[in-house]
């Protein structure tokens, strides 16, 4: 065996992954679900879920309070419908570097408060030297590189953008960040961001998603990629969003769902250009009818009235030709 | 006697209380869910995983034979989670981290970044290797598995396990070399 063989033997052996703990809480848990069956596994689906049927229930509730229309009720959605879905091409300008976002800007779509494409054009990070700043934290993200958080230095100067006092957020990435640098991607304390790695539109991304962002009630979403010329932002939303392939063509569609006007987005990108199509449009769905996305099992839920009062659920998942497929349960 | 070779004698019952139970993740918890970790490359999977593993583990503790050890059993259990989980169609979207309040400014980034440089680097090699060969040389080495707990584990023959164990030595120098250049 070679030195450098028993080097990275004996650092294995010592175990590699310390930080992974069964903590206290972990057991608490376990202790507590183990006279409970069965579910117990999907706690986390169920509550992303459950959101969403309480915000279709609470929608209902404001409708029936305020009264429906009962000639306005309509009639898509039969047991086994097929609903075809009619993309678009998106029309909004790419956002480009050193371009600025004004707040009387409009949506681009109906309920999206994005005022661009979703796609983004401003660039790579600039790359500044860990020597630069002073760390407050810094955590590994498997797959893509270490992300910091941490204040620059005084006296700091940045070529693309002004340094600022304020707490900022950078990556170095593995295989591509030379020694001792960091990709300086902006200020932001970033402390109730949740970070994922997923992939959008086929590309392998680093996904930030902040639930609750926006004065308009909106979270946002952006996300971010690596590749040899550094850190970039590939996509951002103005509203929450799930990733998933829907149509198993291989690429991730962007699933984007607003609580203003309560829509849900599909977006496809094809060679650069975004497609998309209204899943509420393409269900019929009227005033007082919500629509929800249930992102555990990627079908979408029509909930509504008949004419009698009665509340229905009309659940639909993604088929093959793009078209939306009611599930008969 | 460590706590692990206290918790034998679960290998002559037919069911477990919950003391019983919490001594059982006290003693594996730790090693489960790092074995968790190896396979699925995904800390909440993980975490879910070890969680759902000793539920399992508690729930059927009466298919328990005694035939294994409790760790090798564990491990079964959990590996065959993480493979379902892999397996499944829908991929939950995993929250790697979110950051917490600051501790204080002023370390030295730089050091502190070059500190873990080393251990990083194996990670990563150990991490970029196939599932197969990952998995054979943290059992062995990480875990302390033996050859035979680890070819029933992962139910191939003794061979099979030699020869991932020598390419996955060998792919670890090879990523190594690579990395000192």
């Amino acid at each position: 065996m070679s030195e450098s063989a028993s080097v990275w033997e004996e650092r294995v052996k010592q175990g590699l992954f310390r930080e992974e703990k069964f903590t206290d809480e972990m057991k608490k848990t376990v202790l507590q679900s183990a006279d409970r069956r069965p579910r117990w596994r999907l706690a986390k689906g169920i509550g992303i879920v459950g959101a969403l049927a309480i915000c279709a229930a609470a929608f209902l509730l404001l409708a029936n309070l305020t009264g429906g229309d009962a000639d306005s009720y309509r009639t898509a959605g039969e047991t086994g419908k097929r609903i075809p879905l009619a993309y678009k091409p998106l029309e909004a300008r790419i956002l480009q570097k050193g371009e600025t976002i004004y707040g009387g800007d409009r949506g681009i779509l109906p309920g999206l408060s994005n005022t661009h494409s979703p796609l983004v054009n401003t660039g790579y990070a600039e790359r500044i030297s860990l020597s630069d700043v002073d760390l407050i934290e810094q955590k590994e993200v498997p797959g893509f590189g270490t992300a910091f958080l941490y204040t620059l230095k005084e006296g700091t100067v940045l070529k693309d953008s002004i340094a600022t006092k304020h707490e900022s957020f950078g990556m170095a990435i593995d295989g591509v960040s030379p020694a001792g640098t960091l990709y300086h991607y902006g200020t932001g304390h970033m402390y109730e961001l949740q970070t994922s790695m997923t992939r959008l539109f086929g590309q392998e991304v680093l996904k930030f998603n902040q639930p609750l962002c926006r004065t308009d009630g909106e979270g946002c979403a952006w996300y971010v990629k690596k590749d040899a010329n550094g850190l970039s932002t590939y996509a951002t939303f103005s509203s929450l969003t799930y990733e998933r392939d829907l149509d198993g063509d291989g690429s991730e569609e962007a699933i984007v769902v607003t609580h203003k006007q309560n829509q849900i987005y599909i977006f496809k990108e094809d060679r650069g250009a975004l497609q998309w199509v209204s899943v509420r449009e393409a269900l019929g769905a009227v005033a007082e009818d919500a629509v929800a996305y249930d992102e555990l099992l990627g079908t979408f839920e029509l909930h509504g009235s008949e004419a009698d009062g009665s509340g229905f659920t009309r659940t639909y998942r993604y088929g093959e030709d793009n078209k939306l497929v009611e599930v008969v349960k | 006697m460590d706590s692990q070779a206290e918790l034998q004698y679960l290998t002559r019952k037919e069911a477990m209380d919950k003391t019983e139970l919490y001594d059982l993740m006290t003693a594996y918890g730790d090693d489960v869910r790092r074995y968790a970790y190896a396979i699925t490359k995904n800390r909440e999977q993980a975490k879910d995983i070890a969680q759902e593993t000793f539920l399992k583990a508690y729930r059927g503790f009466g298919s328990f034979k005694g035939r294994s050890s409790l760790k090798t059993w564990l491990f079964s259990i959990a590996r065959n989670a993480a493979i379902n989980e892999m397996r499944s169609s829908y991929m939950r979207r995993i929250v790697l981290f979110e950051w917490v309040k600051p501790r204080g400014v002023g370390e030295s980034a730089e050091t502190a970044y070059l500190e873990e440089q080393s251990v990083r680097e194996i990670r990563e090699a150990l991490m970029s290797l196939s599932m197969k060969l990952r998995e054979v040389l943290l059992l062995s080495l990480e875990h302390g598995l033996t050859m035979p707990e680890i070819a029933e584990l992962l139910n191939v023959s003794e061979g099979t396990v030699k020869s991932r164990m020598h390419r996955a030595r060998q792919a670890m120098e090879r990523k190594r070399k690579e990395m000192e250049r």
